[in-house]
């Protein structure tokens, strides 16, 4: 007993820690249950009243992992090929376009870096070719004589720097939104995680963290290049339709791009008008290169974004619009944008207003075309195209012909939040509904519980005394795993649980081993003192061993697994040293403590 | 309660039957693996998985064929847990929320007076899916290295590393082959994904811990009796520890099957691999580990 007071200042110090750890966590589930029972007027104020001290606890609480509380796991990867096009800019040629698109092949099945796959294969093609045709930095210092090798350095650290950019143009979308406590971090060299508790609109998530929102002004091509370059393309499948029809022994030929298409549009800048449905195959016709080169190289057809008109069927009908490839003005001049509705139709739409800059230029473009139409164009689709009626000096514009209020509260959150450096795609998803996340926690709650009072009574029937205080250990043990996970600020999952009550199980194993070896060293004719003694310190070096190797394969999980998985390695490698601590240490002051007089006995069953 | 007390089995004798035993389960792991496949779950192949809640019971059958046409191909469907709850995964290559305002509206038509709502999804891209696969290849080969050094270094004897990692890959490999039997007769999810391997990195965990308190009789009883054979030796560490050996399997086993019974239908697949993982860990640290130490060092002596 005199030889225990180190061990009983570290269990008393332990729990004080437990307690003070978990104490934020007790207090905001006491208050979640009072703001719960409170009646809805009150509810109200009293969350606004203490909105600071309620927001504290929640943060220092023991935090619910999206698979117990329900939303969204994202991963969203960068489009590196994208963004190595782009970054080229107007230099990148079919060359370096075929060799980046091929490197993503090799990248992917080599596993191994996209940009340092793309040099290699730059250099096998081109032996004596330089990347610095391709790409310049005044600010990085890449000039022409700039080796392949800086250039490569270049492109590392020009891509992780659009992450970057791409992180906190994702945070300040997801901020603007509203979701409490997001988390948003890198994951490898390209891709970012979004977690976000609670959400429930996950279309609108979607379209939130991967939307480009490039917006751009453009005039709309000249009405007699429209309408010739129709004839050409329409002409020209007359031809195919005559071609064909030898072998398809039907009547008439038909022409496949006027069976999708009604080529009179309402005004002359229209190339066509059709129905939703059949705009994918007027697309598909169109792209095919003979019928590419039919068009005028300064124009290209763009879709309107929302129906012109329905017909009496109830189909709507999407016109196709000329607009010039020039782009006259791009979204980055905007400062400012919001929501409103046109006073004519009551429509939403966002009202924008440009920098200095963008305002004299869109007052020199303004005031050049009065009398012709002005596309505003967001990624690729065409929302409208206003006559221009006077030069317009203050850089105003709006966007109309949007789909609902949220759609253009959501534009104004991307066009504020700026443009992603790269094109984004979702490469996983995971979302868990609130109500399945209740479901696991009560599934989990009473999973741990009922393991722990079998285990208990079976201890206590196999052990005696000795299991009873092998429970309080493994009771007290529970709430240490909680105590860590706290600390760490780790988050608790539905495999996190089942992490601790796999522990409940082979937490025991310490105090088995040592009550095993005590029976031993009784039999061997000890007192109970000396069996004591030896049991513990004997047992030591397995136990030792055993929970050593099993904390290695919690690492290796830790550093392999991802989300829900992290949480099992988390739980299983605290509850390691938790059962450690409360099977040698606790249930040794426990025991020493029965045994103090001489004459005292203890059974281990 | 006592169980167990002086045991004196003969374990060394029950390892001529163990061989058969395990030989046969290997076998037949082996060959249903390569004749079924490894049934990949979404994690490591990728796809899309919607799991919906209806409000009434419903035809999982009729459902698949509704879905077959407007997804161009017949998704998996299937029970989740419930009557009301249906998983259904498609590996429809449209974007994310068209897929499922496929699923949706379908439903909707199909089932006017049984509203279903969305309360799970799983969403992996097939380039994310391989780096996941990779990713668990890597740990599980990393587990079984790092296992292999710390007991070397432990033990100072490469036979008792090759020993526990031989039993490791015993273990693994059986629970990979009767969960291959077993894929398409139990009602709920075998396929592999990241928390089956979570699983059996614990099983692996789990089946060394039972080893190495074995091993550790062994290194401890071959200083006590020095002069007894090598063989009755590595008995007699077995007969030692085999109380322990069984009630820590006992109280494990207890919670894992708690685990699968109550820990809902996310859980199935883990809880009963390590439910499986348990009784081969224990019987393979009774009967193979040891004894593919015996055999190692008997043929390192013969060599």
């Amino acid at each position: 007993m005199k030889g225990n007071g180190f061990k009983i200042g570290s269990i008393i110090a332990f729990l004080a820690l437990t307690i003070y750890y978990l104490w934020p966590t007790v207090v905001h589930t006491l208050e979640q249950n009072y703001i719960d029972d409170l009646p809805e007027a009150e509810r109200a104020e009293y969350v606004e009243e203490n909105a600071q001290r309620l927001q504290e606890l929640r943060q220092n609480s023991l935090s619910l992992g999206l698979d117990l509380q329900g939303g969204m796991h994202v991963t969203l990867e960068v489009g590196t090929a994208q963004f190595l096009k782009e970054l080229a800019g107007e230099n990148a040629d079919s060359t370096l376009i075929n060799v980046v698109d091929d490197a993503k092949q090799r990248a992917l099945e080599n596993n191994t870096d996209f940009i340092e796959e793309m040099v290699q294969l730059f250099e096998e093609r081109n032996p004596d070719g330089r990347l610095s045709r391709y790409y310049r930095s005044d600010t990085e210092n890449i000039t022409r004589r700039s080796t392949n090798e800086e250039i490569q350095q270049y492109l590392v650290k020009q891509r992780e720097s659009a992450v970057d950019r791409a992180m906190e143009i994702i945070r300040s979308r997801v901020d603007r939104y509203g979701v409490t406590e997001p988390a948003i971090f890198k994951q490898g060299n390209n891709r970012v995680v979004v977690e976000l508790p609670g959400v429930a609109n996950k279309q609108r998530i979607r379209d939130l963290l991967k939307g480009t929102a490039r917006l751009e002004f453009r005039l709309v091509g000249e009405p007699d290049q429209i309408s010739n370059a129709k004839d050409r393309i329409v002409s020209y499948y007359d031809q195919v339709s005559a071609d064909t029809t030898d072998t398809v022994e039907q009547g008439a030929a038909q022409n496949p791009l006027l069976e999708v298409l009604n080529p009179r549009g309402q005004n002359p800048y229209t190339f066509g008008y059709t129905t939703g449905r059949d705009t994918a195959r007027v697309n598909e016709l169109l792209q095919r290169p003979e019928v590419q080169e039919l068009m005028p190289r300064n124009i290209e057809l763009m879709w309107g974004a929302t129906p012109f008109t329905e017909t009496e069927q109830g189909q709507e009908l999407f016109e196709l619009i000329g607009v010039r490839s020039e782009v006259e003005l791009t979204g980055d001049v905007i400062s400012e944008a919001s929501v409103n509705f046109d006073q004519a139709t009551n429509q939403p739409r966002v009202s924008m207003n440009m920098n200095a800059e963008g305002a004299r230029r869109w007052a020199r473009i303004t005031g050049a075309n009065i009398g012709k139409p002005i596309a505003i164009v967001l990624d690729g689709y065409v929302y409208s195209y206003p006559n221009v009626e006077t030069k317009i000096s203050n850089g105003r514009s709006s966007i109309s012909g949007l789909g609902s209020v949220t759609e253009a509260e959501d534009l104004v959150n991307i066009l504020l939040s700026g443009a992603l450096p790269a094109p984004l795609d979702i490469v996983e998803e995971r979302t868990v509904g609130a109500t399945l996340g209740e479901e696991s926690i009560q599934a989990g709650f009473y999973s741990t519980i009922i393991g722990l009072i079998i285990v208990a009574i079976f201890m206590m029937v196999y052990y005696r005394t000795g299991g009873a205080i092998a429970d309080l250990a493994l009771m007290l043990n529970i709430i240490f795993i909680l105590g860590i996970l706290a600390a760490f600020k780790a988050t608790l999952t539905l495999p996190g649980i089942a992490g601790i009550v796999l522990t409940i199980g082979m937490a025991v194993d310490a105090n088995v081993l040592i009550f095993d070896r005590i029976r031993e060293e009784q039999r061997a004719g000890k007192t109970i003192r000396a069996a004591i003694e030896g049991g513990y310190s004997n047992a030591m070096s397995a136990i030792m061993d055993a929970n050593i190797t099993t904390f290695f394969v919690g690492i290796i999980l830790y550093s392999f697994g991802v989300g829900p998985i992290k949480g099992f390695a988390v739980t299983l490698m605290a509850g390691i040293v938790a059962s450690l601590f409360s099977a040698i240490v606790i249930t040794r002051v426990i025991v020493d403590y029965l045994t103090r007089d001489k004459s005292a006995e203890i059974s281990f069953g | 309660m006592r169980w167990f007390e002086n045991p004196d089995f003969n374990f060394l004798k029950g390892h001529k039957i163990a061989y058969y035993v395990s030989g046969i389960l290997l076998v037949a792991s082996i060959f249903g693996i390569l004749t079924k496949g490894l049934q990949y779950g979404i994690d490591f192949k990728g796809g899309k998985e919607f799991v919906l809640e209806f409000e009434q019971p419903v035809d999982v059958i009729d459902i698949r064929s509704e879905l077959s046409e407007p997804l161009d191909g017949t998704p998996v469907v299937k029970l989740f847990g419930s009557p009301e709850e249906v998983l259904i995964r498609t590996d429809n290559p449209k974007n994310i929320s068209t897929v499922q305002s496929l699923i949706t509206n379908t439903m909707s038509e199909v089932y006017p007076d049984n509203p279903a709502s969305v309360i799970k999804t799983d969403i992996v891209g097939a380039r994310f899916a391989e780096d996941l696969k990779r990713g668990a290849l890597n740990a599980i080969i990393f587990a079984l290295i790092v296992i292999f050094i710390y007991i070397l270094i432990r033990f100072k004897d490469w036979t008792y590393s090759a020993g526990a990692v031989a039993a490791l890959f015993h273990d693994v490999l059986i629970v990979v082959g009767v969960f291959t039997f077993l894929a398409d007769i139990v009602p709920f999810s075998l396929q592999m994904d990241q928390s089956i391997i979570a699983a059996f990195l614990t099983i692996v965990g789990y089946s060394l811990n039972d080893t190495v308190v074995v091993f550790d009789r062994i290194r401890e009883n071959s200083l006590l009796y020095k002069t007894m054979d090598h063989d009755k030796m590595v008995n007699r560490s077995l007969n030692d520890t085999l109380s322990r050996t069984v009630i820590t399997s006992v109280t494990t086993f207890f919670v894992v099957t708690i685990l699968f019974i109550f820990g809902g239908e996310v859980l199935k697949g883990f809880s009963f691999a390590l439910m499986l993982g348990v009784i081969i860990g224990t019987y393979s640290s009774l009967f193979v580990a040891s004894s593919a130490v015996v055999e190692i060092q008997r043929y390192k002596e013969k060599a």
